[in-house]
Order: C-alpha cells, then sequence, then structure tokens
C-alpha cells in the first residue's frame, strides 16, 4: 500500500506545512468553536449574525452541529470487547 | 483521593497510587485506543502498552494538571506507535471503500425503530470514522472527546500546531462529505434556535 501523507506520526507534512485551509475547512473549524462554545464574544456576535443573515450558512452551521454531536456520541460510547490487566 | 491527588502522587514515584489509578482508567484507556485503531485486539495490545509505559512516564506528570488529557494523548500516541509499527496504515478489515461509506450514508431508509434509535446514523459514523487516518482519529478523540483545543494537541503529541490543524480540518471536511445526507435525514435542520450549544 502507498503511503499517505498522513503516515508519519511526529514528521511534519511538506504539504500540511504551507497549505492554506480550504473556505470550507475554515468554516467547519470555525463552526466547531462556536457549537463548543470557545469562540470569543465579538467571534460569536458575527457568527451568529451570519446565521441569521443567511439561511444557507445557518442550514450548514446546524447540519454540522448534528454530526459533531453524532461523533462526539461515538467518541465517547464503551467499545466493544472486553479488557482486564489488573 | 481523587485523580489529580492520586496523579501528583503517582508521579512522585508511590506505586500504590499508580496501581490505583490503572484500575480506574484501563477500561478508558482501551475504549480510547479503540476509538482510534478499531479493532479489539489492537486496542488490547495498546492497552497493555500504555500501561507498561505509565510506570515511566508518569515521572514526566506535572501535577496538577488534567490527567485524564493527559493519559489521552499517551495513549493516542501510543496507539500511532502501534499502529505504525505493526504497519497497520490501512483501514480495518470491515471498512468499505469511501464511495461504498458515502452511497450507504446517502440513502438511510432504515425502519422505524432503527430512525428513532438513530442506529443508522452510529453505523454512518462508525464507517466514516474508519475512512479517516489513525492520526486524524487520534486528533479528533483529543479535540471532540478531550475538549483540548488545536495547541495542546500539539504540544501534547508534540507535532507542529499547524499540522494538528490541517489534519483536523481534513478530518471535519471528510466527515461532513460522509455524513452530512444521513444527519439531515434524521435530524432536520431546525427552523429556529433550540439550543445554542452542544
Amino acid at each position: 500500500m502507498n503511503a499517505t501523507p498522513y503516515d508519519d506520526w511526529r514528521e511534519p507534512d511538506p504539504i500540511d506545512e504551507t497549505e492554506d485551509l480550504t473556505e470550507e475547512e475554515l468554516f467547519l473549524e470555525q463552526a466547531t468553536a462556536y457549537w463548543l462554545t470557545e469562540m470569543s464574544p465579538e467571534e460569536r456576535q458575527a457568527f451568529e449574525h451570519q446565521m441569521r443573515s443567511d439561511p444557507g450558512f445557518r442550514e450548514q452551521a446546524e447540519t454540522w452541529r448534528v454530526i459533531l454531536t453524532a461523533v462526539r456520541e461515538w467518541l465517547a460510547a464503551p467499545a466493544p470487547g472486553v479488557i482486564s490487566l489488573t | 483521593m481523587d485523580d489529580e491527588q492520586l496523579a501528583g502522587l503517582a508521579s512522585q514515584g508511590d506505586r500504590d497510587a499508580l496501581a490505583t489509578l490503572i484500575q480506574q482508567y484501563e477500561v478508558w484507556i482501551y475504549t480510547v485506543a479503540h476509538k482510534i485503531a478499531l479493532r479489539e485486539q489492537d486496542a488490547r495490545e495498546i492497552t497493555q502498552n500504555v500501561v507498561s509505559k505509565l510506570v515511566t512516564a508518569i515521572r514526566a506528570y506535572q501535577s496538577p494538571g488534567n490527567f485524564r488529557a493527559w493519559l489521552a494523548a499517551v495513549t493516542a500516541r501510543a496507539a500511532f506507535d502501534f499502529l505504525r509499527q505493526a504497519g497497520r496504515r490501512e483501514p480495518p478489515g470491515e471498512a468499505v471503500p469511501f464511495e461504498e461509506v458515502k452511497e450507504f450514508c446517502s440513502d438511510p431508509a432504515p425502519n422505524p425503530r432503527e430512525a428513532l434509535e438513530g442506529q443508522n446514523l452510529r453505523e454512518c459514523v462508525e464507517k466514516a470514522m474508519a475512512d479517516l487516518t489513525p492520526q486524524q482519529r487520534a486528533i479528533l478523540t483529543l479535540r471532540l472527546d478531550e475538549d483540548l483545543p488545536t495547541k495542546d494537541i500539539a504540544a501534547r503529541l508534540e507535532i507542529p500546531p499547524k499540522l494538528v490543524r490541517v489534519q483536523l480540518s481534513r478530518a471535519y471536511a471528510r466527515l461532513r462529505t460522509l455524513l452530512a445526507d444521513v444527519a439531515q435525514h434524521y435530524f432536520p435542520v431546525r427552523k429556529s434556535h433550540e439550543r445554542d450549544t452542544l
């Protein structure tokens, strides 16, 4: 199997070091910060203003909220199988 | 005695405190390892590796801190080291190609009970997570399960913040591509704000 750009753990991928985030990636980063309540009051206000004024933006943000919730629930759920070392 | 106190004692060489912590956290370590490795046997071996490493690694723990986040990062690094050494870069056997995941998650159509329980959505999340790289799953675990900011993740994993940011953003975009349809199917976008946060 060919190596992917992400195969090495600690060595920075030269593409990652120079490449900017796409518009979609920036939106998802911002929306995550919004739903995790990590934005500053000013950032939050601007994000909410855009949600109010742009239905498409709002729909995307709301859909991302559902996905984030589902992923967080999956991460927090018990894993199958058992472990007992002690 | 709480976990932070136990971790503080363990970092100073108290073996009983370390044993107590391991007993309390072994299932949780296994769970984190499984979310990254996606295979039970791998998760067991990673858990054993983490427990072995803790005997020496705990000396570096700075108390008071965030023991659970620290342990999650230790587990994430151990998981990735294990997967790299084992040459297991490919998705687990039960993973299906991207296009099949997309198709499966674009046309849910489960029975009403499955819809009610969100079973199909959970299956889609599992398949979508399998489509990510182990590194992306590890970073996502620290970001979304431990709520760690990018800089903290980078420091704990000893990788550049930019790399964390890019990997995280690409993982988000991949998840959205795979899960947007099914998310809208089960939970149509609300017409008004019911909640403002997760």
